[in-house]
């Protein structure tokens, strides 16, 4: 299953391409502020949905993240707080981050977390109601596929954060009702060792959740450690040995295979987003036509700038695409200079990718484990030599060896 | 510790006999240090300068293939033994490598590109000429 992040500014391919993804996962904050446009969106699509609760931008406070610029909080921010618990406008209005103690008493936790769940539950009821008449009479207020419980980063199993994460799960548990309950397992990389593994999973499967969903702190696929690869297989593993589905927020092709070790699915933007760091990012103005376009070469799996992807195609012919898109256009010598030469080159970036991303899971999911993996070893034979040293390709002997190693185990 | 700015003079200076020389060239996507067009036109240079990390400006050379016919990694020469270790790879990919302190040296010959786009090549040689004028 693989779900796209949604963005506002997306919606030419939810309109065009919305059969080359699964369903839509989105921030709290921002469906706060477009829950209109997602309603309409999602009567239209009809695909399965989750929403984030956003409790990480709380934890791990940064002022730019509300910071409208003009000396207030963000619209979409203004609008949250309208519906999460008390605790959230305080520390909005102090400027600070939420703490343990915030939560350290049982009502605390219980208002918390009941104000977040109440708000994936009615977040799209409102908007659905004042469309009233403009509705078909069929319509049906759309629903999350299941809830997900406040999540807390934690550096590993002795940091304050790890008990609070899985007290949140519980108390979630108590009060899902007829809702499915997630759990988010957020962390380190550091944590993705077998001692931490162990007692992590063991300590989330006592919450008696209904799925799992990951997010490793700025996990990148393809510059992971064979150590943090077989930490996320490991974990992915265990996890689904509950019978329970995983699902994780942010991945690339390493995360497709992982269907074979048990992960249900996986979150990433539209050729963006495939990593993620627990702390976010300042937003800010790109370049204008939007940021620069990557292009995904399918056989390495793994995107480049236009030029760079030329070049190693120009090296590496047998590396060419010919999905519909790429056989329309030429997207490796379109100009790329003017913002709406971007713009264009970038829409059509990510229509391939969407295509091409699409074929991967359908290809995966149909083939057995060892076909998949032999195949990852052919794309590594195929591109060793000086373009694999040059473009930093080796990720891919990594996830073979990875791969392979656990197949056998 | 010494700045990739001091390496352009010398570049420019060596180059500039027989090319006309620029710093800082946008090209799609990429910045270029130094793009030159030779005074008879027939050829264009990119050249990726670095104090230090020999590898990634490898693969920016590389890259620049595709806007030059000829493509260049300019290293200080305190520096220049690392990547003379690797002087296979710079002869696989065809790019060259220039050992830079107040004069140049060539350490290894670029070959000419198999990637380069003659319709970018071309605008980039008209706008040189243009601003020759």
């Amino acid at each position: 299953m693989q779900y796209i992040w949604y963005n506002a500014q997306d919606n030419y391919f939810y309109e065009n391409d919305s059969k080359h993804f699964d369903g839509l996962a989105i921030n709290a904050h921002i469906l706060a502020h477009n829950a209109k446009a997602f309603l309409a969106l999602e009567l239209e699509l009809r695909k399965p949905f989750f929403i984030l609760p956003d409790v990480h931008f709380l934890q791990l406070y940064s002022p730019q993240q509300f910071d409208n610029q003009k000396g207030g909080i963000r619209i979409s921010w203004e609008k949250l707080r309208a519906y999460y618990p008390k605790v959230v406008s305080k520390i909005l209005d102090e400027q600070r981050a939420l703490s343990v103690n915030d939560l350290a008493s049982k009502e605390a936790l219980e208002e918390f977390v009941f104000k977040i769940l109440d708000f994936q539950r009615s977040a799209l009821a409102a908007p659905f109601q004042s469309l009233g008449r403009l509705l078909p009479e069929n319509a049906r207020l759309p629903r999350s596929s299941f809830l997900i419980a406040p999540y807390f980063y934690f550096g590993g199993v002795t940091d304050p954060w790890y008990n609070v994460a899985i007290n949140a799960c519980v108390t979630a548990t108590a009060l899902k009702g007829t809702d499915k309950m997630y759990g988010l397992i957020f962390c380190a990389t550091s944590c993705l060792n077998p001692q931490e593994i162990a007692t992590i999973c063991s300590g989330f499967s006592r919450a008696n959740l209904d799925g799992f969903l990951i997010w490793i702190d700025e996990f990148d696929e393809s510059v992971a450690s064979e150590e943090e690869l077989a930490g996320m297989l490991d974990l992915v593993r265990t996890l689904s040995s509950y019978g329970k589905p995983v699902i994780n927020l942010y991945g690339g092709y390493f995360s497709v295979m992982l269907k074979h070790f048990g992960l249900d699915g996986f979150g990433s933007g539209i050729c963006v987003r495939d990593k993620m760091p627990a702390r976010p990012p300042a937003p800010m103005g790109g370049p204008a036509g939007g940021p620069v376009p990557r292009y995904y070469v399918p056989q390495v799996h793994r995107k480049f700038v236009q030029e760079d992807a030329r070049r190693l195609i120009g090296q590496l012919p047998i590396l060419s695409c010919n999905c519909e898109i790429c056989s329309s256009a030429q997207v490796l010598t379109m100009p790329n200079q003017l913002p709406a030469e971007r713009a264009y080159l970038r829409r059509l970036m990510r229509r391939h990718f969407l295509r091409i991303r699409s074929q991967e899971v359908k290809a995966v999911n149909s083939e057995a484990p060892g076909q998949t993996i032999g195949n990852i070893q052919s794309a590594a034979t195929l591109v060793s030599g000086p373009a694999a040293t040059v473009y930093e390709l080796y990720f891919l002997n990594r996830w073979h060896d990875v791969l392979s190693s656990n197949l056998a185990t | 510790m010494i700045r990739e700015s001091r390496l352009y003079p010398p570049v420019e200076r060596h180059l500039k006999g027989a090319f006309l020389v620029k710093g800082e060239v946008q090209i799609g996507s990429k910045v270029l240090d130094i793009f030159a067009v030779s005074r008879s036109g027939r050829e264009c240079l990119a050249i990726e300068l670095k104090v230090n990390d020999w590898k990634r400006a490898l693969k920016q050379a590389a890259t620049y293939q595709v806007f030059a016919n000829r493509s260049y990694v300019a290293l200080h020469r305190a520096r220049i033994r690392a990547a003379l270790k690797h002087r296979r790879l710079f002869e696989q990919l065809g790019v060259g490598l220039m050992s830079v302190r107040r004069d140049v040296a060539i350490e290894i010959e670029a070959s000419q590109s198999s990637f380069v786009d003659e319709a970018i090549v071309e605008h980039m040689r008209q706008q040189f000429i243009a601003a020759d004028m």
